[in-house]
């Protein structure tokens, strides 16, 4: 049992995602993760969120493991063919990373490098399934593997998504592959994500509600239509544009009263607070996940 | 019509691609590119008259003919070009990049230059709007997916449903497009069919299907060999 399993089992947990900006020095990642580790049970590593290139999940992931933190590292496909993702989980284990978020990666299009060539070689169920496989001692192409692997994989899941049976569908698949846990997509309606918990209940598998608190640059991402994932009521997005020096505190207010709504239904809460991380130490007692 | 889509490329990247040529062909091609009107007989003699004119324009001397192919993809329609195509210093192929391929490598010593760009293999959604329906990936599964491609109608090409990024049955990519996932799925639970999508698909086998693409009939084959012997 991997240490992120471990705090799952024992109850809600507390979990950021810390991906911090391609520009910034690279002390600056495990010198927050320190500041953050006594109000936080495990840190999520991205991979290239919102396809751009930042510092690769699996040195950062090593940066927060080898402080002692529980760390979940992200895997896209959108970057990597079935080798290299093969190969980037060898080189996970190596690390002593085991717990992988495996998630299909939001399209290069979107993001600062628009013209790069797409892979999603495998999709994210695929890429459960080799997890899986491995785990049992086969690589992707049949071969043994001496000793298997011991991932803790996860897939991401929206409650937001509209249709909703589609990605149901899939949720489904990406259980039957092997998904032991599941994070969703930001919540903005309750009742959605609740609804999701209580069949991923039923299929034995925790579900962690995604928290999302704003800076300015993220409203106008998404107001953009550059944040595909992030399905903001209308009327969310019309109060913090209408307010920009009060963005973040209004947004925190919103991720408690979300979390407040999901006490009890959630195998925890991830925060995301993309390019507000440095203030998630100061942040996360206002949202009261506890 | 199923088809190959060009485009036809800008009059000033040809312009660049000429080299100082004096005696031109443009040559057009009968068949994909004429019904998307890139690059058949009519658009032959629009480039002509353009090139014409902004030669006549810039004072510099340049003759330009147009001639058009019923097909450039095939070696029987290019033969009746050895008479002539020496005449002119280079020619401009208005054929997909098969056919630009197949004309050059008929007249090696020519200089053959492009003046479509190929787009995809697609439909006529209605006049002048185009879509792409395949990609050639070599193992179809439109049998099992509603007759939907996941491979080309999925920006991702993702082969167990829709990314997270779906937004009100659109595309992340592009709100005007529909999730190919979306479609697939509403398709298929009309048909009363969901059970086709229970399923784990496994990953597409790259093995026998890396370009150049190589394709044998044998029995065309055989039949076309006896008929000749």
């Amino acid at each position: 049992m991997t240490d992120f399993e471990q705090a799952l089992s024992a109850g809600p947990i507390v979990m950021v995602q810390l991906t911090l900006p391609a520009t910034g020095a690279d002390e600056a990642l495990p010198a927050l993760a320190d500041r953050l580790k006594t109000q936080v049970d495990a840190f999520l590593v991205g991979d290239n969120p919102w396809a751009d290139p930042r510092v690769s999940p699996l040195a950062a992931g090593r940066l927060l493991a080898e402080r002692g933190l529980t760390t979940v590292v992200t895997l896209t496909c959108r970057d990597r063919n079935r080798l290299a993702l093969a190969s980037d989980l060898l080189g996970a284990r190596a690390l002593g990373l085991n717990n992988i978020l495996a998630v299909t990666g939001v399209h290069p299009r979107l993001g600062p490098c628009p013209g790069a060539r797409p892979v999603y070689d495998l999709d994210s169920v695929q890429l459960l399934k080799i997890i899986h496989d491995m785990n049992q001692g086969r690589l992707p192409d049949g071969r043994s593997l001496e000793t298997p692997t011991h991932f803790f994989a996860g897939a991401a899941v929206n409650p937001e998504a509209s249709p909703p049976a589609p990605g149901r569908m899939k949720f489904r698949l990406k259980v039957s592959a092997g998904a032991g846990f599941l994070i969703s997509q930001a919540v903005f309606h309750p009742e959605k994500f609740i609804n999701l918990a209580e069949e991923a209940g039923s299929l034995g598998v925790g579900l962690l509600a995604g928290l999302l608190v704003f800076g300015p640059d993220e409203v106008r991402a998404v107001a953009e239509g550059r944040r595909p994932g992030w399905h903001v009521p209308p009327e969310w997005l019309a109060d913090l544009r209408a307010d920009p020096d009060r963005i973040v505190e209004k947004s925190v207010s919103r991720a408690r009263e979300t979390a407040a709504a999901l006490k009890g239904r959630a195998a925890g809460f991830l925060v995301m607070a993309p390019g507000l991380e440095e203030q998630l130490p100061g942040l996360l007692p206002e949202m009261d996940l506890g | 019509m199923t088809m190959i889509v060009g485009q036809r490329k800008p009059l000033a990247e040809i312009k660049a691609l000429l080299d100082g040529a004096r005696r031109l062909l443009v040559l057009g091609c009968g068949t994909c590119v004429a019904v998307c009107m890139a690059g058949g007989e009519k658009e032959a003699g629009v480039l002509a008259a353009q090139l014409r004119m902004a030669a006549g324009v810039e004072g510099r001397d340049l003759e330009v003919d147009h001639t058009t192919l019923e097909r450039q993809c095939d070696r029987e329609f290019l033969t009746p070009l050895e008479r002539s195509i020496h005449d002119y210093d280079a020619v401009v192929s208005l054929a997909c990049g098969a056919g630009v391929q197949l004309l050059a490598e008929t007249f090696p010593d020519q200089s053959i230059l492009p003046g479509v760009d190929t787009r995809f293999i697609g439909v006529a959604e209605e006049p002048g709007f185009w879509t792409e329906r395949c990609r050639a990936c070599g193992h179809c599964l439109l049998g099992r997916t509603g007759g939907i491609c996941p491979v080309t109608m999925c920006a991702k090409g993702l082969l167990n449903g829709p990314c997270g990024g779906m937004v009100e049955g659109r595309c992340e990519i592009d709100p005007d497009r529909p999730c190919a996932w979306v479609m697939i799925y509403d398709r298929l639970e009309a048909r009363g069919r969901l059970d086709l999508l229970a399923e784990i698909r496994a990953p597409i086998d790259h093995s026998d299907v890396h370009p150049p693409g190589r394709l044998v009939h044998p029995a065309y084959k055989r039949r076309y060999t006896a008929d000749h012997d």
